[in-house]
């Protein structure tokens, strides 16, 4: 071809791409116009009677029925549709798309949630989820698309030879995304056991109905559409209750420049609580309620009789008083759900003990929201000097141990396969960092308005007339809202009042007193940050087993089709098996997020960044960083995690089992370097790249003409 | 690309990407390290150091992706260019 051929094939594609990028942006400004037409709709519906249920259930099957509806309109059997969407996905919407595949239900549900309980300390996941994408732009990127191909393991398979760092590569994608896709469709669950009242297990398979549309019938190409829609809703669903409660309280349409009062405000609250007499007497009292139950197991069988006797004795006393009758029903419920095993008794009375001590402080054990590591103090004595420099230590490792792992989740990497080129991918990223953005620019301001709402109106009211989400959602799940009048003044104290982080979100319309339709609109934007996520997973663990392992080393020969068909019948299988595991309802699931970071971090970021910016990095000294990685990081994990510990049997003092007072949660911060230790001195004593890896890292270092 | 180009080429992006991944660290590390110090400054109604970690340095991630971007932009359209000319003065044929 000539150069002025190519450079007309080049205009063209150019004027084609802009012309579908404009299609694009005219089916998404209706699909967001017809979203905002269902929500006028459930307003009014609201404002004429309409059941609650109602309006929940049609948050929930409209909008599921929209993302089934585009998944179904890009069916695909075609391999680069289905692996890759066709690598003709324009920055901005593949930016809108990673954003949705990046922000999962723990971000959705659980960052405001944890930013409320730990105040400055939640920080460190804002920072971490968001810095990571500077790495991801700067390092990866862009160099993975000039790459080509499919998946992960593909450039290490390409970058190193041979099947032993693919295979591991294939492993770690696998393990790293099956425990995050649990975590989302839990997620699934919560949310739409919440919006409908069905039971927690069948509210895990009718969302799963709506992953399974997406990723089954479209591979990529459906899943990248549905994720855009996706994205539309959540974010709208964020903002909304966001801006409201931020006029409601201050009358600023901007919270995220203003809600700096609101913080002043509750730190002068925070004071105000930490010295009023009410609150002191409920942490002494519920300090007296871990003492006794401390007494109580060390003699639980007679602990039991005396309980046993104390409750009989106060329903006698109710029904003597003429008590209403709520009070005597509830003091007989006490004695039907009793404990009736010794074993069942010292479980209830170890968790009275720990759950009263951890409440047992001022503030209720929460952290003041704006002073950073509160826990010590840098002018206070030696100790507190100490816990200072722990907090502050432990803050910064988290946020990097965090950031290396955003880069090497496997499944954002593979979306900047499917951008047209590698100035694309580089603009992508930066496209999906703001719509990121937003969000967690959101989160902080979203917890400091709710605790403002707390704080300066909740505690206080007489515990007979609190409002009614708070007997709702105790309803559901006491672990998540729970009220307990300590001291026995009628009135409720902050310390009285337990909040989970998982409700902050999801109730902070109810808790700002605004219409039930907001409340379901949270929820669908739960939902849609939920799916996305899960969607985007499974079909990286997908193609991790049947790309990446079954058809290379097992069954080379298989047709293009038959490639695509054994991965929709992997995602099937996969999706099952992760919504048996979430069914068992495993607790501190969030641990195992944490985790997940953390080995991905160590077994992809060394390898994948070395592989493109180190031309000596070789095969045997990938395959040594990246073991070296991932067994420092799960080693660090399997002696500090108390989960870990006790189901392995370790033995050593933990205190022994630190290094510089890191936490378990970010042992990537260890993993890393170690792995890039390993993987340089290895690559350094054994052969290097061969000449077709050397051409290979040619072309993804340098442009060639018409790439723009 | 010729190999004194592509030699040029990336050095010019390896001193890129080094020097925002040195302002990254820099932000990443300053900010929570004195956020306590920070605090006693007042940034429109919000306490700096706490600004600094829930909003500032998220700015800065996201000028950081921007300003890499256009720089790349313009190197590799550079080189290119460069390229062109060079192949364009020997009226060497491109495949």
């Amino acid at each position: 071809m000539t150069r002025t051929g190519l450079a007309a094939s080049a205009a063209d594609s150019a004027a084609s791409d802009s012309r579908l990028a404009r299609r694009l942006g005219w089916r998404y400004a209706l699909f967001l116009l017809s979203f905002g037409a269902l929500i006028a709709l459930m307003a009014l519906a609201e404002k004429f009677g309409l059941q609650r249920s109602w309006i929940g259930a049609s948050f929930l099957v409209v909008t599921v029925a929209a993302y089934a509806f585009i998944g179904f309109l890009c069916r695909t059997s075609n391999e680069v549709d289905y692996f890759v969407a066709g690598r003709r996905v324009p920055a901005l919407f593949n930016g809108l798309a990673t954003a949705a595949d990046w922000m999962s239900a723990a971000s959705f549900i659980g960052t405001a949630g944890v930013l409320y309980l730990q105040g400055f300390a939640g920080l460190a996941y804002i920072l971490g989820w968001t810095g990571g994408y500077c790495l991801l732009a700067l390092l990866l990127a862009p160099y993975l698309r000039r790459f080509g191909q499919y998946t992960v393991p593909d450039f290490l398979q390409a970058r190193y030879g041979g099947r032993l760092p693919r295979l591991i590569g294939a492993g770690a994608v696998v393990a790293v995304s099956f425990v995050y896709v649990v975590v989302q469709i839990y997620g699934v669950g919560l949310i739409t056991s919440h919006l409908t009242g069905f039971g927690f297990e069948l509210g895990i398979f009718v969302g799963l109905g709506g992953v399974l549309v997406c990723s089954f019938l479209g591979g990529m190409r459906a899943v990248t559409w549905t994720q855009v829609a996706q994205y539309l809703v959540l974010i709208v669903a964020y903002l909304v209750p966001l801006v409201w409660l931020s006029v409601k309280q201050t009358g600023s349409v901007m919270p995220l420049m203003t809600y700096g009062t609101q913080l002043v405000q509750i730190a002068k609250r925070e004071a105000e609580l930490a010295v009023d007499p009410a609150e002191r007497d409920v942490v002494l009292k519920l300090r007296e309620r871990a003492t006794v139950a401390d007494h109580k197991l060390q003699d639980v069988r007679s602990a039991m009789v005396a309980d046993d006797a104390q409750r009989l004795q106060r329903v006698a006393e109710l029904r003597s008083d003429n008590a209403p009758l709520s009070q005597i029903q509830r003091a007989e419920r006490e004695i039907a759900q009793r404990p009736r095993t010794e074993a069942q008794a010292t479980l209830a009375y170890q968790r009275e003990r720990d759950s009263a001590t951890a409440r047992a402080q001022p503030l209720a054990g929460m952290a003041p929201q704006t002073l950073p590591f509160a826990t010590g103090d840098p002018a206070g004595d030696a100790a507190s000097k100490k816990r200072f420099d722990a907090a502050r230590i432990n803050f910064i490792a988290l946020m990097l141990c965090l950031m290396m792992g955003t880069a090497a989740m496997p499944h954002v990497l593979t979306r900047y396969y499917t951008t047209i080129s590698a100035p694309q991918a580089r603009r992508s990223v930066g496209w999906s960092l703001l719509f990121i953005t937003l969000l967690y620019m959101a989160a902080p301001a979203l917890a400091v308005l709710v605790k403002f709402e707390v704080l300066q109106h909740l505690v206080g009211m007489p515990i007979d007339h609190l409002p009614q989400w708070v007997s709702r959602w105790s309803r559901l799940d006491p672990n998540l809202v729970s009220v307990n009048d300590v001291n026995g003044d009628g009135i409720l104290q902050l310390g009285e009042l337990l909040l989970g982080g998982d409700v902050i979100v999801l109730a902070a319309p109810e808790i700002g007193g605004l219409p039930y339709w907001v409340t379901c609109l949270v929820a669908a934007g739960g939902l849609a940050a939920a799916l996305s996520t899960a969607d985007g997973l499974l079909l990286t663990i997908a193609n991790a087993l049947s790309h990446d392992i079954y058809f290379r080393d097992i069954h080379p020969n298989a047709t293009a089709a038959s490639r695509v068909i054994g991965s929709k019948v992997l995602v099937m299988a996969i999706a099952l098996l992760a919504a048996l595991i979430a069914a068992l309802k495993i607790t501190d699931i969030l641990q195992f997020v944490s985790a997940a970071f953390s080995l991905a971090a160590a077994a992809f970021f060394p390898a994948l960044v070395l592989g493109i910016f180190w031309r000596r990095a070789s095969r045997w000294g990938a395959v040594a960083g990246m073991l070296a990685g991932l067994a420092v990081s799960a080693g660090y994990m399997a002696t500090n995690l108390p989960l870990l510990r006790t189901l392995l049997g370790v033995t050593w003092p933990l205190a022994d089992c630190q290094w510089f007072g890191v936490d378990a949660i970010a042992s990537g911060v260890f993993g890393v370097p170690i792995g890039v230790a390993v993987m340089v001195l290895v690559s350094v004593v054994t052969a290097g790249p061969s000449e077709e890896q050397r051409r290979l890292i040619d072309r993804m270092r340098f442009p060639v003409l018409n790439e723009h | 690309m010729t190999s004194a180009a592509r030699s040029v080429f990336w050095f010019r992006t390896k001193r890129l990407t080094g020097a925002l991944l040195v302002v990254w660290l820099c932000v990443n590390l300053l900010v929570p390290w004195f956020a306590r110090d920070l605090d006693a400054v007042q940034a429109y109604g919000f306490p700096l150091g706490y600004w600094l970690a829930a909003e500032g340095s998220l700015l800065v991630y996201l000028l950081i992706i921007a300003v890499y971007v256009v720089a790349m932009d313009r190197l590799e359209a550079r080189c290119l260019a460069d390229e062109d000319a060079a192949a364009g003065a020997t009226d060497r044929v491109p495949p």
